[in-house]
């Protein structure tokens, strides 16, 4: 019997007993620096969905400490800003011929696909697998939305000079769809610029303030220690 | 004092100014619409920063 138990066991339960169960502590990685600087490992969800970054995707589980997650996730957004151009719907991120070329170099129109892919699976394997008649219209708006970026980034796979009239008369509705999504949202992205930065750049000027913090921290400490008595 | 949210804003509206046809001149944030004078003064004081000088004085305008 507890053979039968070890094998269902969980893999940090020794499975060397042979009479017995022997329970042995579940080994939890601890967060040393020496460790994450051997074994950096980027996380899954804190990296950006680009092709520079796609290569080192993995499935296993991150081991890494928010304070080294935090610098990386920064320089991974500069990197980006810096080389990309900013548009604020990334599937309508594509205004000129140039443009939606540089975005089928992306994962975007494989994600898009692939995304299309897997609705029309489940929905044609909604009774199959028991899929709840509340998520059918969910999963049919996502397939209508998707579609049409779908048929675009096709379409604009082929040479422009072999493009059908169906496929400019497609390419240019969607040039006229990004141009008026990024119209219209720019004006609101930078009044929230305007209210949010404290000027003269975004976090205002911090020569006033940071040596008062110091001073008052330095103050704190020497008062509960004693030093100034 | 720059800090980090200086370098996500200046590569992002240094682009938004190069699309909307801009330079690298001071007055060149005008062209966006709905700048207004706290974007004026971060642009002003942006790209007088050497780094930015280097990075797009001669490109992309």
């Amino acid at each position: 019997m507890w053979r039968a138990i070890d094998m269902c066991l969980p893999p940090h339960r020794s499975s060397f007993s042979t009479n017995r169960a022997v329970y042995a502590p579940r080994r939890i990685p601890r967060l040393m620096p020496q460790r994450l600087l051997s074994h950096p490992r980027p996380s899954r969800t804190l990296i950006p969905q680009t092709g520079t970054h796609r290569a080192d995707l993995r499935d296993d589980t991150c081991e890494i400490a928010i304070a080294e997650l935090m610098p990386s996730e920064m320089w991974f957004r500069i990197i980006e800003a810096i080389n990309s151009v900013p548009m604020f719907n990334y599937m309508l991120g594509a205004r000129t011929e140039e443009e939606l070329q540089a975005l089928l170099k992306t994962p975007m129109p494989a994600r898009v696909r692939t995304r299309v892919e897997g609705v029309n699976r489940t929905l044609a394997t909604q009774i199959d697998i028991g899929l709840p008649k509340k998520a059918v219209p969910t999963l049919e708006a996502r397939k209508a939305f998707l579609e049409p970026f779908l048929q675009v980034f096709e379409a604009a796979a082929v040479p422009s000079a072999n493009r059908t009239v169906d496929q400019q008369a497609l390419i240019k509705e969607y040039f006229a769809k990004s141009d008026a999504s990024f119209s219209a949202l720019l004006p609101k992205q930078l009044a929230t610029l305007e209210h949010e930065i404290i000027g003269p750049l975004a976090l205002g000027v911090l020569r006033v303030f940071a040596p008062c913090f110091h001073l008052l921290t330095h103050f704190c400490i020497f008062r509960r220690h004693g030093v100034d008595s | 004092m720059a800090s980090i949210a200086d370098m996500y804003l200046g590569p992002f509206i240094t682009r938004l100014v190069v699309i909307h046809g801009g330079d690298g001149s001071p007055g060149a944030i005008e062209k966006l619409p709905g700048a207004g004078p706290k974007l004026k003064a971060f642009w002003e004081a942006f790209i007088q920063r050497p780094s930015w000088q280097k990075v797009y004085g001669a490109k992309p305008f």
